[in-house]
């Protein structure tokens, strides 16, 4: 797709902004898990604040039209959502790619049958170790057994089919036994994400972060994995940016690829932009995805290369990665303009390697994704 | 006079992969997270997987229908752009 092209004309018109190919539709905050490194806000939005079917399925339509292509829905636990399968009917019915993003918990067989029908045609199934009593305790539930138990209810529904791990120094020393359990479900894809550190993640920081010989060793162990299994089943990675050398083109660009719409209609650009300060936020309720997409002020902030300061001003890279992730520049350098310092080129990018390589601490206690309603 | 081995393996699309018809000769194919924009060849070499052709019949019916082009690079492209898909794990060959 020629998208950077077209983005430079931004100055001059903004109907030349090309649509998102996807859309992130958290249709729900409530979750049974509290997962310790969960990408939600860390204020997140009530059951009684959340969008309705028809708001849902208006929204998808006008996405549709729009130009996005694949619909994700999520959460929270999109299952706790009694009108899910409505919602997956309302995303074919606007031509739109249908993926759901679950713990599972809630799936059982009728359940299944259900969205299957509806038309789902992909399910990602997150899990959190090999070891049972490890991924209970990343998760803060009781939820192992039941995830290995729904992997053959899926396989046999006719579904893609992908198994979700996220890694990180509690559990990275079991990667063989992770991918080999992963494999074991038969999916058609498993992801492997090195934790990003925003929300609760950020919270958890020193007992997420791998060492240097963890990381190192993931590396060999993942493209290992990634030539037995091809052909088979498409390992997908993500590595750790703090480790990186530039950093990551997030969310494939502010306002470029992916608009996120939350459980109570915020539109917003990336999963952790609420915590930028400055930023006005609207909503389908007020707006169409179209005009949200197009003017609210939030997509427009961060777009293009217009707001970058140096070095990403002058980089030969700012094509490339569009200066990295807004919100982990704020987060660490306190000014969301600034280069991501997962940059090697940002003067802030010290901090980050000892930030990444200080002794983690084995010894504190988790902070688990608990849902409060204050917004 | 073909050059190559046969090639009797049926390819399929995997679970989750379908097709999205675009306007002129271009079709999307639409895959667990992503899509590919397939034009011209790719697009005729997709619309004819069924389940049933084996990637020889596939051949041959190119080479039919674009009798005025080399018959070998035609086989070759079809088994290559086959290859891409399954190295991709969204096309398989039924056994």
């Amino acid at each position: 797709m020629k998208l950077d092209e077209r983005q430079q004309n931004k100055e001059s018109t903004t109907e030349l902004i090309p649509g998102p190919l996807s859309l992130v539709a958290e249709v729900t905050h409530r979750c049974p898990l509290h997962c310790v490194y969960c990408s939600n806000p860390l204020q997140m939005k009530s059951a009684d604040s959340e969008l309705s079917t028809e708001e849902w399925s208006r929204v998808f339509h006008e996405a549709s039209a729009l130009g996005v292509i694949h619909l994700h829905l999520t959460g929270g636990e999109p299952l706790l959502r009694p009108d899910l399968a409505k919602l997956v009917a309302a995303g074919r019915e606007a031509n739109l790619y249908v993926n759901m993003i679950t713990s599972g918990l809630g799936l059982t067989a009728a359940r299944m049958q259900e969205l299957k029908d509806a038309g789902l045609e992909h399910i990602q199934l997150s899990l959190q170790d090999a070891e049972e009593e490890r991924a209970n305790e990343f998760a803060g539930a009781r939820a192992h057994a039941h995830k290995l138990k729904l992997a053959a209810l899926i396989r046999q529904q006719d579904i893609a089919f992908t198994v979700n791990v996220v890694v990180h120094r509690e559990n990275l020393d079991r990667l063989e036994a992770i991918l080999a359990l992963a494999e074991s479900l038969e999916p058609q894809r498993i992801e492997v994400a090195h934790v990003q550190y925003y929300g609760w993640a950020l919270k958890n920081r020193g007992k997420l972060m791998p060492t240097p010989a963890q990381v190192e060793r993931s590396l060999t162990l993942i493209s290992q994995a990634q030539a037995r299994l091809s052909g088979r089943i498409q390992l997908q990675a993500v590595f750790p940016d703090y480790y990186a050398r530039y950093p990551k083109t997030c969310v494939g660009g502010w306002g470029r690829l992916m608009m996120l719409i939350d459980p109570a209609g915020q539109a917003l650009p990336c999963h952790a932009a609420t915590i930028l300060p400055g930023l006005e936020f609207d909503s389908v309720r007020s707006h169409s995805v179209e005009w949200l997409w197009r003017h609210s002020t939030a997509f427009n902030r961060y777009r293009g290369h217009g707001w970058m300061k140096e070095p990403c001003s002058d980089c030969e890279r700012k094509e490339i990665d569009l200066g990295g992730c807004r919100c982990q520049a704020f987060q660490l350098t306190g000014d969301a303009a600034n280069a991501d310092p997962a940059c090697s080129l940002s003067d802030q990018h010290g901090r980050l390697v000892e930030i990444a390589q200080a002794t983690p601490s084995h010894e504190a206690q988790w902070v688990y994704r608990i849902l409060t309603n204050h917004s | 006079m073909r050059e190559e081995m046969l090639d009797v393996r049926v390819p399929r699309l995997a679970v989750g992969c379908r097709v999205r018809a675009l306007p002129a000769d271009e079709v999307m194919l639409l895959v667990p997270e992503g899509a590919l924009r397939l034009k011209g060849a790719a697009s005729e070499i997709l619309s004819l997987i069924d389940g049933n052709r084996s990637v020889d019949a596939i051949a041959d019916i190119l080479r039919e229908r674009h009798a005025s082009e080399d018959a070998d690079r035609i086989s070759a492209e079809v088994k290559q752009f086959l290859e891409k898909l399954h190295a991709r794990s969204v096309l398989l060959y039924k056994d």
